[in-house]
């Protein structure tokens, strides 16, 4: 089904051809960004103060984190063989498993641990749209966007590798990297497909999935922190493309997902277009799906709903972001849907 | 110009596949621990290499459906389709690793130190192997988690372990 053209040419000026005040330009330029996401990011924040906020934030490098495979150790057993070789480490409160990486006095990706399979190298925000889709033993899983395999290999590391995952991607070089991922994590309950996930419901079949993770392709403006090139790479008519792919990937989705059945859509996106208003979208086509309150203890803030003038759908409050200045992560969105019978 | 589009199969083991893969299996005393109707070969067209993997049955089922997987399950290793020999993966051997315990199958163990060379993928010498075994075997450390595939050899009066693939692999070329 083409998208584009649905919704109503105002809507898409005032998306996608947002013109910058006078403050809003002043400020991107002084933090070196593209005025477009300043003005955003203020409609989405509500102040300026708060956006300045944000983006001093986005000049503190992300620190480093891994997951601890608790499938082949304890995560006490690697947190006491990495500080034995120097590692100065600090458990994330909020994440089962994440583990900061304060000091290294070798590259994180290097240790003999790692090779082992031991961890995972993982950014905090990333690691929690798996947790919120609580995977389950037994369960056929859909992850329609899992190269390089951070979250893919989680779902199987929460499961016991007792899960069923079916692990899509379209790119080949991330692809390789997944594979390599879960045979060095020793995970085996899986099928990996190189494939446009656009096309996944006619290939697998509709409601097949008792559960399916999208970590959608996005901007990357939720890790500006970790990539500054993300202030200037992208243009509204990027935005736009990726918010309609983005669209799309969601309404397979949720095709892909049996009656009942849970599908979390998330974005490293600070950006609403990319967040709040394919949610808001997805409601206004589909009748058969409602979100359910995505909530985490220790961090996150509820959806965007007016943004831009314009009223969103008043249920993606219940979605969850996460913003680098209230979190200290990246910029993440992550919404937790049900399908309905 | 335009590459070649490679196309590459999903299909049941070939009985010579099987009885290459069961050779190893033998060879390092392994036996058969693998039901050959769930095991999946990868094949690449022009290629001098069938991959093998074991797939659950319900995942197994859906692959052949389609016909394709980029991987899958348990990769088990690479057939040569040029004279059958059989390569097994570092995830072989860490499904098998368990069975180094008792000695059910070969392995050798290194020393810490020993362990730090192999997974540089060098010569392991006498000094830094705790057992050692002649041929092909699986390489473990001392707290016997797997760290590859090994050849036990003599040089001289000397035994030493030659890796044939180590961990490190995952960084050199693991992607």
């Amino acid at each position: 089904m083409e998208l584009k053209g649905i919704f109503k040419d105002e809507d898409e000026r005032v998306f996608f051809s947002v013109s910058p005040s006078r403050s809003s330009a002043r400020l991107a330029e002084r933090y070196g960004y593209k005025p477009y996401i300043v003005e955003r990011l203020a409609s989405a924040l509500g102040s300026l103060e708060e956006v300045e906020e944000l983006l001093e934030w986005n000049e503190i490098p992300l620190p480093e984190t891994i997951r601890c495979n608790d499938y082949l150790t304890t995560c006490s057993r690697l947190y006491e063989s990495l500080a034995q070789k120097g590692f100065r480490l600090s458990l994330v409160p909020w994440l089962p498993h994440g583990i900061e990486v304060i000091e290294a006095p070798i590259s994180v990706g290097a240790t003999h641990e790692y090779l082992k399979g031991y961890y995972y190298i993982q950014d905090p925000g990333s690691m929690l749209p798996v947790y919120i889709l609580e995977p389950g033993e037994g369960e056929l899983i859909i992850d329609m966007a899992a190269a390089p395999g951070g979250k893919a290999t989680q779902i199987l590391q929460l499961t016991r590798d007792r899960a069923l995952l079916i692990a899509a991607d379209i790119s080949r070089r991330r692809m390789k990297a997944l594979r390599s991922h879960m045979q060095r994590m020793g995970f085996k309950s899986y099928v990996a497909l190189r494939v446009d996930s656009t096309t996944l419901p006619s290939k697998l079949g509709r409601g097949v999935a008792d559960k399916v993770l999208l970590d959608a392709p996005s901007s990357g403006e939720g890790i500006i922190r970790k990539d500054p090139s993300r202030k200037t790479s992208r243009d509204p008519k990027d935005l736009y493309e990726i918010h309609y792919l983005q669209l799309r990937l969601l309404l397979a989705a949720v095709d892909l997902a049996r009656d009942e059945g849970i599908i979390v859509y998330a974005a490293c996106s600070t950006s609403p277009e990319e967040g709040e208003l394919v949610i808001d979208r997805l409601l206004r086509l589909r009748r058969d799906v409602e979100v359910l309150n995505t909530r985490w203890e220790g961090v996150g803030s509820r959806g965007v709903t007016e943004y831009l003038g314009l009223k969103l759908d008043e249920e993606v409050a219940k979605c969850l972001r996460l913003w680098p200045h209230r979190d200290g992560t990246e910029g993440f969105f992550i919404c937790k849907l049900r399908k309905l019978g | 110009m335009q590459a070649k589009k490679v196309r590459v199969t999903a299909r049941p083991a070939s009985r010579e596949e099987l009885e290459s893969l069961e050779g190893f299996l033998r060879l390092i005393g392994a036996g058969s621990v693998f039901r050959g109707d769930l095991i999946i070969a990868l094949d690449v067209e022009e290629g001098d290499y069938v991959e093998l993997f074991y797939i659950e049955s319900r995942l197994h089922r859906l692959v052949l459906s389609l016909g394709a997987m980029y991987s899958g399950g348990l990769n088990l290793g690479l057939v040569d389709k040029n004279n059958g020999g059989f390569k097994p993966s570092l995830h072989l051997a860490r499904e098998l690793a368990p069975l180094c315990h008792g000695g059910v199958i070969k392995c050798s163990v290194l020393s810490p130190r020993g362990e730090a060379l192999f997974l540089y993928g060098k010569t392991v010498y006498e000094n830094n192997i705790v057992k050692w075994v002649k041929g092909v075997s699986l390489i473990v450390g001392v707290d016997y988690e797997p760290l590859g595939w090994g050849l036990g050899d003599e040089v001289g009066d000397e035994r030493v372990i030659k890796p044939i693939r180590d961990l490190g692999w995952y960084l050199r070329k693991g992607g």
